[in-house]
């Protein structure tokens, strides 16, 4: 198996730990991620024009190789996906190729880490490597944009894909009702109060679950779910001390790896009761 | 809060070359068939904090009100999350039109926190090619001075070597600035002040001087 890969802008910094964890768990599942030589920023959520979003998810999509491009962030696998869209009317693919050195076709299709490891991979192949069977409860959350607006790889009201991962390295999924609602991580910069506000619902509700930890998919979700934790905690008076991990970190424990290996003591809420708690 | 709202829907100021500019654009063509169902306000999650909620603002697109649009904050605090888009019974993607919105925002002179932001990240992207959490930061700080408050939580991240000083670039970005301002040979001049040429470009004009 191999993908062509697009780290994202992440990946180089506030989710190094992220980036430690997939590194080592697709190379001992034997998945091989090409690095996308000098790629470009997505745009995330902040370039406000929608023609250079789709220029510069268009020039990374033409520079596949002819494989599918793999990435870990959420921001990056929408983008690549609605710059497809736009691909789709000739008049704006054709606009779009006049300015691209590599002229882009429209057939790369790209995938989140989550959906080469739950559908390409296989979850009954990864249920065969795991080592250490994780027995803790854990809340998938999703976050928005790995199921919306295109909602081509899992439902955008009730995705099941990391549930089923969670089962199958040996833990609970819990039930959990804010599975896709936001986290506020595109307005964590520009308003804060209000981003803090919805990240505190997420974490109540998942703290009321009764659950380990936290399972999340996308770097701006870990970023307000975990790294501004505390700052939750202070504005509302609560205390949560909720580890909110990474799937791959998930997979990495399950598979054996240390909690540093995977990039684990980065977090800003610890996890050293969680990692205890599974018998590491 | 609510008489205000009120009133501005019963504003005799309407527009309908901005009304067909965004009707034009994509995800918006449905907005004429849009019922007022509210299940996008309903779906938001921001929408209590915004000046008008996305039912609202789909209505005043139909009624062709650009200022009481272009100045309001709904814009702005949409969080991309696309919750309304995918449950439109009409087909309506609220959340394409916020980002139709915001470049025509911008082209029309609308400066706020928000729109400075998105300036800054263009900027940043547009001269490194990536995004850079700390350059971004810095440089965001610098016009926004309230963002001192937000210290203590980058001092956390560095402390945990989350937050390189090093800026992360590309080997060389002449097509990034291709891809930010493209050329338009065939754009006679009075197709440039249609403002869909306006609003994908104007956008740069102010950071190209910095």
């Amino acid at each position: 198996m191999k993908y062509s890969y697009y780290p994202g802008c992440a990946q180089h910094g506030t989710a190094v730990d992220y980036r430690a964890s997939v590194e080592a768990v697709f190379r001992s599942l034997g998945i091989e991620l090409e690095e996308i030589r000098n790629w470009n920023c997505c745009g995330a959520l902040h370039v406000p024009d929608r023609n250079v979003k789709a220029a510069l998810s268009g020039r990374t999509l033409a520079s596949s190789k002819g494989l599918d491009i793999a990435t870990p962030c959420n921001l990056c696998y929408s983008n690549l996906m609605r710059a497809n869209t736009a691909f789709e009317d000739a008049a704006n693919k054709n606009r779009i190729n006049e300015i691209l050195t590599n002229k882009y076709g429209g057939n790369t299709k790209p995938k989140h880490l989550l959906e080469v490891i739950v559908k390409d991979y296989g979850l009954a192949k990864l249920a065969q490597h795991v080592k250490n069977p994780l027995k803790i409860k854990a809340v998938p959350y999703y976050g928005c944009l790995l199921t919306r607006p295109e909602n081509k790889f899992d439902s955008p009201e009730n995705p099941k894909s990391l549930d089923n991962l969670i089962a199958a390295i040996g833990a609970e999924p819990v039930k959990y009702y804010y599975k896709t609602k936001c986290c506020g991580g595109p307005i964590l910069i520009t308003n804060e109060d209000l981003a803090i506000s919805l990240a505190k619902d997420l974490l109540v509700m998942a703290k009321e679950t009764g659950a380990d930890c936290m399972v999340v998919t996308c770097p701006m979700c870990h970023l307000q779910l975990d790294a501004k934790q505390k700052l939750v905690e202070d504005r509302y008076n609560i205390k949560l001390e909720l580890p909110v991990i990474y799937f791959t970190q998930l997979i990495g424990l399950a598979l054996g790896f240390a909690p540093k290996e995977l990039g684990m003591d980065k977090h800003l809420v610890a996890t050293d009761r969680l990692v205890a708690g599974i018998g590491r | 809060m609510k008489f205000m709202k009120k009133d501005a829907t019963l504003s005799e100021s309407r527009d309908t070359v901005f009304r067909d500019l965004v009707l034009k654009s994509p995800g918006c063509e449905k907005i004429p068939t849009c019922m007022q169902c509210g299940i996008c306000a309903g779906s938001c999650p921001v929408s209590h904090e915004m000046d008008y909620t996305p039912r609202q603002l789909v209505r005043m697109i139909q009624l062709g009100m650009k200022q009481e649009v272009l100045n309001s904050n709904t814009i702005w605090l949409c969080t991309t999350c696309f919750s309304c888009s995918v449950r439109c019974p009409r087909g309506i993607h609220p959340t394409e039109l916020m980002e139709a919105l915001k470049p025509i925002a911008i082209a029309e002179g609308i400066d706020n926190k928000n729109s400075r932001f998105d300036q800054v990240f263009s900027e940043v992207v547009r001269k490194n090619g990536r995004a850079s959490e700390f350059l971004l930061i810095s440089k965001y700080s610098l016009r926004e001075p309230g963002m001192i408050k937000q210290a203590p939580f980058g001092l956390s991240l560095l402390s945990k070597g989350k937050l390189p000083l090093s800026v992360d670039k590309m080997e060389n970005t002449p097509e990034l600035e291709a891809i930010f301002n493209p050329v338009k040979p065939e754009a006679k001049p009075e197709e440039k002040h249609a403002a869909g040429n306006a609003g994908k470009t104007a956008d740069k004009e102010g950071e190209r001087e910095e």
